[in-house]
């Protein structure tokens, strides 16, 4: 192997290494953070208080679910709240109330007839979400799928083309990833698409939002 | 079947799966464990009240409570304010001329286990407990000890 390859293989190794390790950092600041904000908070869980704390916390899941399933409403802050309030304890079910969400906006997008859904969406008003699945519907699969991934990096745009899975799981992690509605919005892409099965998009979605759950559990938060 | 029954059955599974994984996914926290001994139906303590003052571990919140034993049961003041529990038999036994109790209490109404675990030396009571909560999506633990005597606080004495 010539000297010039070897030296581009160990740069991109370099800049992965380095990425990962920022990725890292990012998460552990994350979750230093909301211990800091629940201390802050001092939410102490009395013998007095269970049972209101118990049904705020049922409330505001559901309100969590039902949110973060609609594109272009914000939801995660409830789950990011939840997760501040009550540390690791409370994680594993945010991590399965946000899957829950993901795969309720997928199944909506997969079941429903696109018209119906347009219609159904500017019936309760919900327009810009209306305009996204009215922009979807006349196009066809790939082209569903490249609007899924439009705003990512073009690294995963061309991922989605071997691996459209992967592809789901990044672009649920992507910054610019509101321009079509967040979580909800692509998920619900994913399901009007068609090209996604049900089995290995949850699996998707349930790795792609394990992270920051995660790392609470982890580092114990 | 008809579509909405499919999309009801659909989803319903689709929320028992997700309580089931969070369940298995959350850790449990044991209760207080209480040494293994020689314990007996307890009779002992019957006719005593102990008025108590309790620290909860970790924020030191205090606590003031009622400890009443009667007929072989035990019932603690605080936590019939707080969820009902009724009256529970207790147990004890004697090791070294000092007398152990313990006692598990349980509310009907809602998913909380209180522990009890402690000592009686003449009219004194010394006690550590931990009130489990254990719902669906979490289990939450509330460690506490307390002490106190058969004689009523000023203000209690005094009836205000």
């Amino acid at each position: 192997m010539s000297a010039l390859p070897k030296q581009l293989m160990s740069s991109s190794t370099a800049s992965i290494l380095l990425r990962f390790v920022v990725l890292l950092a990012i998460v552990i600041a994350a979750t230093w953070s909301a211990h800091l904000v629940r201390e802050a908070l001092n939410l102490q869980i009395m013998p007095e208080n269970e049972q209101d704390v118990h049904k705020a916390i049922m409330a505001g899941t559901v309100a969590f679910v039902g949110l973060l399933a609609m594109p272009f409403v914000p939801g995660a802050e409830i789950g990011l709240a939840m997760l501040a309030a009550f540390g690791a304890a409370i994680a594993p079910l945010v991590y399965v109330a946000t899957v829950l969400a993901l795969c309720l906006s997928y199944t909506i997008g997969r079941v429903l007839p696109t018209t119906a859904l347009v219609r159904f969406l500017y019936g309760i008003r919900m327009h810009r979400v209306a305009d996204l699945v009215a922009r979807a519907a006349p196009l066809s699969h790939e082209e569903r799928i490249a609007m899924l991934l439009e705003g990512a990096p073009p690294r995963i745009v061309a991922l989605s083309l071997r691996r459209r899975y992967v592809a789901l799981a990044l672009a649920l992690n992507i910054p610019g990833n509101a321009l079509i509605g967040g979580g909800g919005g692509i998920a619900l892409l994913a399901g009007l698409s068609g090209l996604f099965a049900p089995l290995p998009t949850v699996l998707a979605f349930a790795i792609a939002v394990s992270p920051v759950p995660l790392a609470m559990v982890l580092l114990g938060t | 079947m008809t579509p909405t029954l499919q999309i009801f059955a659909v989803g319903a599974l689709a929320i028992g799966a997700a309580t089931g994984a969070v369940s298995i996914m959350s850790k449990d926290i044991p209760d207080l464990a209480v040494p293994d001994g020689p314990w007996q139906a307890g009779s002992v303590l019957d006719g005593q009240v102990f008025y108590t003052v309790d620290r909860i571990i970790g924020s030191d919140e205090v606590l003031r409570d009622e400890l009443h034993f009667v007929d072989g049961r035990f019932q603690s003041a605080m936590c019939q304010e707080y969820c009902d529990f009724g009256w529970s038999e207790y147990e004890t036994k004697e090791i070294d001329d000092t007398l152990h109790f313990t006692v598990t209490t349980r509310c009907p109404d809602a998913p909380h286990t209180v522990v009890w675990y402690g000592s009686v030396d003449g009219d004194q009571i010394s006690f550590d407990a931990t009130w489990t909560t254990r719902r669906w999506y979490w289990t939450h633990q509330i460690a506490a000890e307390g002490q106190g005597s058969v004689t009523a606080p000023a203000d209690k004495a005094s009836g205000v």
